[in-house]
């Protein structure tokens, strides 16, 4: 046994002044009486005492010095320290998705974690508690901690996880710490079945959940419209649930489909429509069951998504109009050359046959047939030629080149005349000449967008602009203007989401279905940021000038996490248990406080009986 | 005492008590009526041996010539009594605010002037210490009674009384009346000897407890160290509750119980009388039941 604090038997000093007080209080008083004779005779006919009645008379005293003791002693913090009674716990918690299934009220997750904090309550003072998550990551939380409220408190702060979390590199922590504190208790809390465990007790959580689930999903425009079809499953029996298809995030079905779903049986469903277009589709199972995650999955037009407007300033334009319509650009807004003002917030601008002043700052920009040299673009004008040779196609097998003329069919094409222009310096590339002079080329401007440039005019080459090769390399040009921010739109939780980061683009953030925010880092092509929840991420991009893109991608429940009782062959943790815990410590002065009361209460009666004396 | 006890206010009290006494009882207290001893009138009643000091007169020398022994005539006598009554003058009869000291005073007055009344010769002693002080000496007759009783409103209470010691050298007389002893009798020292002496010289006995009303019941409570009035070697100290005040109680019916007890075993009487009693009550109840007045 032993004191945290021995100055509290300070308090001692207490029982002096106690007595003191207690003489001074219970000083008798003195009296002069006519006789004595019939109270001394009176000492005849009290009724005989025993001994220890005797001290009834200090009762009260004794009582109060006692409380002053126990005072003391309570202030000292005695601790009284058994050895082998504590043990060093260590904890492996399994945060993946299927623990957040529900049964009873509560998730299995919620019900793993109270069964640790049922076991570190119940664990004697001087034990040690080490906590292995394995949630989105695996990481030991804590490590013998030895305060338990301190344990609790990490543990009330875990937040589950969603993803398909294996449960190896917990094995491996766990391992470590087993090695070195090979008496520790370990406890693995999952609601994975184990065929084999060792040195590890292993509490499951499981219990017999329902779970039902959209697998997955295509689309397909047809040309009656659009079929979507995909897989749905019952994963504990057999079930009749109903699908529900919502379009573009409207709140009533525009379809419902009943599906006779076999236990553990994938079906698949076909649904019909008449859409011609989507921005997204969500397909949900309207029954309820007891993993709501996995019931629906949204689908989102990577078109859509990665869609921008686009600006064209032109006074013609019939030819380029027709071919960005042709490629799939649908936002496209035309003004003609007078109307020009220097208009902001496009994501591309067109300028054909016209220069402006000064190069747009927060976009990419297409110049064609530019009769002079615009501020701040990465080229310079010279001339105009008559075109002598047909103009070729570049045979580069550079990527980029290789990229932007992927799909266009013919080698080179005839034109009547084209301007011959200087590029400046930086990186440039050039995907058709003629008679040596970049005709077709991209760049990066003044201010870090890109530019493309086609060095005629479109209305001089009808062997280009009626070709299909014409559509073909607009199309493939307005996707190198648009780099796709996403380059897919469905995701399972744990997969990283990559984002390419815009030319002009002042700042990303992503929204977690929870509205948790992150932020990426912008200082490079390709973003990464991992999905660690299920459901709707939102990406918003802020652009140069400020004006805001959005973007939303889905994050589904992995398919190993929808599993309510998954099969696992065995966690070993190998070698061979140590004997002996470490010093347990009693400190509870719960007791010693109802005792205090106690005697504090006796003494108070000890002094009511007696003033009843006295009466 | 601060003011006098016997006063006018007083004495028309017990001339009217004497004369409710006279007309409800037949008043046997002190002379005037047939003493059970003997005297000198015609009826012959016993012989007793001869003591020295008796008159030789009454030596019956007819029994003498045939006996060879001193005997004396007894004759039935209708005489004048001697009635002597004895205060206890010790401080605790007047310690306090008990007025132990003027209750007696009033007792051995009242008695007084009822003998008086009846043509008894009374006389009044002061106990103090071991001797019987003679306050007032064969007082006979009303006036004698009016001349004399403001005498007692000059006795001093103080010190202590040893009853027996003082009674026992006085002159007691033989067979002639009442011998009354007004005291506390909170004292360890034995008057027993007293009321045997007394018996023993066929004295009429009275024994008159006075107590104060704090005696008769206590209200100390709590912590006391209680010291005695007559002795301050004496103490007592006791944290006093419920528990010792009953002792107290016992204690006191003890102590009265063996008074009473002594008294009627040799044919004595006894009355407790409290120290804020009325005379009323203590001559017209009290006395009367304890079958001193007949």
């Amino acid at each position: 046994m032993r004191f945290l604090n021995p100055l509290g038997f300070l308090a001692l000093l207490g029982i002096p002044v106690l007595i003191l007080i207690y003489i001074i209080k219970n000083r008798y008083t003195e009296q002069t009486v006519a006789s004595t004779y019939l109270w001394t005779l009176s000492e005849k006919f009290l009724r005989r005492r025993v001994p220890i009645n005797r001290l009834t008379g200090i009762l009260s005293l004794i009582l109060q010095i006692l409380a002053v003791i126990l005072v003391a002693v309570i202030v000292s913090q005695p601790i009284i320290s058994v050895n082998g009674a504590a043990e060093a716990y260590c904890f492996i918690f399994d945060g993946s998705g299927s623990m957040s299934m529900t049964e009873g009220g509560s998730t299995r997750f919620d019900e793993g974690r109270e069964r640790i904090k049922e076991i570190i309550n119940g664990s004697v003072k001087g034990s040690t508690y080490t906590l292995i998550y394995a949630g989105g990551t695996t990481e030991t939380i804590f490590e013998d901690y030895t305060v338990k409220e301190r344990a609790i408190e990490a543990i009330d702060g875990l937040e589950r996880a969603y993803k398909d979390t294996g449960l190896s590199d917990a094995l491996t922590e766990a391992q470590k710490y087993f090695n070195q504190n090979p008496a520790a208790k370990t406890y693995l809390i999952t609601d994975k079945v184990y065929a084999q465990s060792q040195n590890v007790e292993i509490i499951n959580v499981n219990g017999e959940a329902e779970n039902f689930a959209v697998s997955s999903a295509e689309y397909a425009f047809t040309t009656g419209g659009m079929d979507i079809t995909g897989k749905a499953v019952s994963y504990t029996g057999a079930a009749e649930v109903t699908l529900e298809l919502r379009v573009n995030g409207e709140e009533e079905p525009l379809k419902t489909q009943k599906l006779s779903l076999a236990a553990g049986e994938e079906q698949d469903f076909t649904i019909e429509t008449d859409l011609s277009d989507f921005a997204s589709f969500e397909l949900k199972i309207a029954e309820q069951d007891d993993l709501a995650l996995d019931n629906s999955l949204t689908i989102y037009n990577i078109r859509h998504e990665n869609a921008s407007r686009t600006l064209l300033v032109s006074d013609g334009a019939i030819f380029l109009r027709s071919a960005l319509t042709a490629a799939g650009n649908t936002q496209v807004d035309r003004i003609s050359t007078e109307e020009y003002s220097g208009q902001t917030g496009y994501g591309l601008y067109i300028f054909e046959n016209f220069v402006p002043d000064s190069t747009p700052t927060d976009g990419s920009v297409w110049y064609v047939n530019p009769g002079e040299s615009p501020e701040g673009a990465n080229f310079s004008y010279q001339t105009e030629v008559e075109a002598r040779l047909p103009a070729a196609y570049s045979t580069s097998t550079k990527t980029a080149v290789r990229k932007v003329l992927s799909g266009v069919q013919e080698r080179e094409f005839l034109l009547k005349k084209y301007v011959k222009l200087g590029t400046g310096g930086g990186d440039f590339t050039v995907y058709a000449t003629c008679d040596g002079s970049p005709l077709i080329f991209s760049g990066a401007n003044a201010y870090g967008n890109r530019e493309v440039v086609f060095a005629f005019g479109l209305q001089d080459s009808a062997a280009f602009t009626l070709s299909l090769d014409c559509v073909t390399l607009i199309s493939n040009l307005l996707s190198y203007s648009f780099p796709e921010v996403v380059e897919q739109t469905s995701f399972m939780c744990g997969d990283m989401l990559q984002i390419n980061i815009l030319p002009g683009c002042k700042g990303v953030k992503v929204v977690s279905p929870s509205g948790k925010e992150s932020y990426p880092d912008i200082n490079t092509v390709v973003s990464e940021c991992e999905l660690t929840e299920v459901g709707a991420y939102k990406i918003y991009l802020t652009m140069g000038d400020g004006t805001e893109r959005g973007l939303n991608v889905f994050s589904a429940l992995p398919y190993a996490e929808r599993q309510p009782v998954s099969e696992e062959e065995s966690f070993v943790l190998s070698g061979q248990p140590a004997a002996g815990g470490l010093p347990g410590i009693y400190d509870d002065l719960l007791i010693i406080f109802i005792i205090l009361a106690v005697v504090v209460a006796v003494d108070f009666g000890v002094y009511c009986y007696e003033q009843y004396q006295l009466r | 005492m601060g003011y006098s006890v016997i006063n006018e206010e007083f004495l028309s009290r017990i001339e009217l008590l004497q004369s409710l006494l006279k007309n409800n009882v037949a008043g046997r207290f002190g002379g005037n009526h047939q003493s059970k001893t003997f005297g000198s009138s015609c009826d012959f009643s016993d012989y007793r041996d001869y003591v020295a000091g008796d008159d030789i007169t009454k030596i019956d020398w007819n029994a003498y010539a045939r006996f060879e022994n001193l005997y004396l005539k007894l004759y039935l006598d209708e005489r004048q009594v001697h009635t002597r009554i004895y205060i206890d003058a010790s401080r605790s009869m007047a310690y306090g605010k008990s007025k132990k000291d003027e209750q007696a005073i009033k007792i051995a007055a009242a008695l007084a002037f009822i003998s008086v009344c009846e043509m008894d010769r009374v006389s009044i002693y002061a106990v103090r210490g071991g001797r019987a002080e003679e306050i007032i000496s064969n007082m006979l007759g009303r006036e004698a009674f009016y001349n004399n009783i403001d005498k007692l409103n000059g006795i001093e209470f103080d010190g202590d009384s040893r009853i027996s010691e003082a009674i026992l050298p006085s002159t007691v007389g033989y067979g002639d009346g009442f011998s009354v002893i007004i005291s506390d009798f909170l004292t360890d020292s034995d008057f027993t000897a007293a009321i045997d002496h007394l018996a023993s010289k066929k004295r009429d006995i009275l024994c008159v407890q006075v107590l104060s009303r704090e005696e008769l019941n206590p209200k100390t409570r709590g912590k006391m160290h209680l010291f005695d009035s007559e002795d301050p070697s004496k103490y007592y100290r006791k944290n006093i509750n419920r528990e010792i005040v009953r002792a107290y109680k016992r204690a006191l019916e003890f102590a009265t119980g063996r008074i009473r007890d002594y008294c009627l075993a040799r044919n004595g009487h006894y009355i407790l009388a409290a120290s804020n009693e009325e005379p009323d009550k203590i001559f017209l109840d009290k006395l009367i039941t304890a079958g001193v007045f007949k």
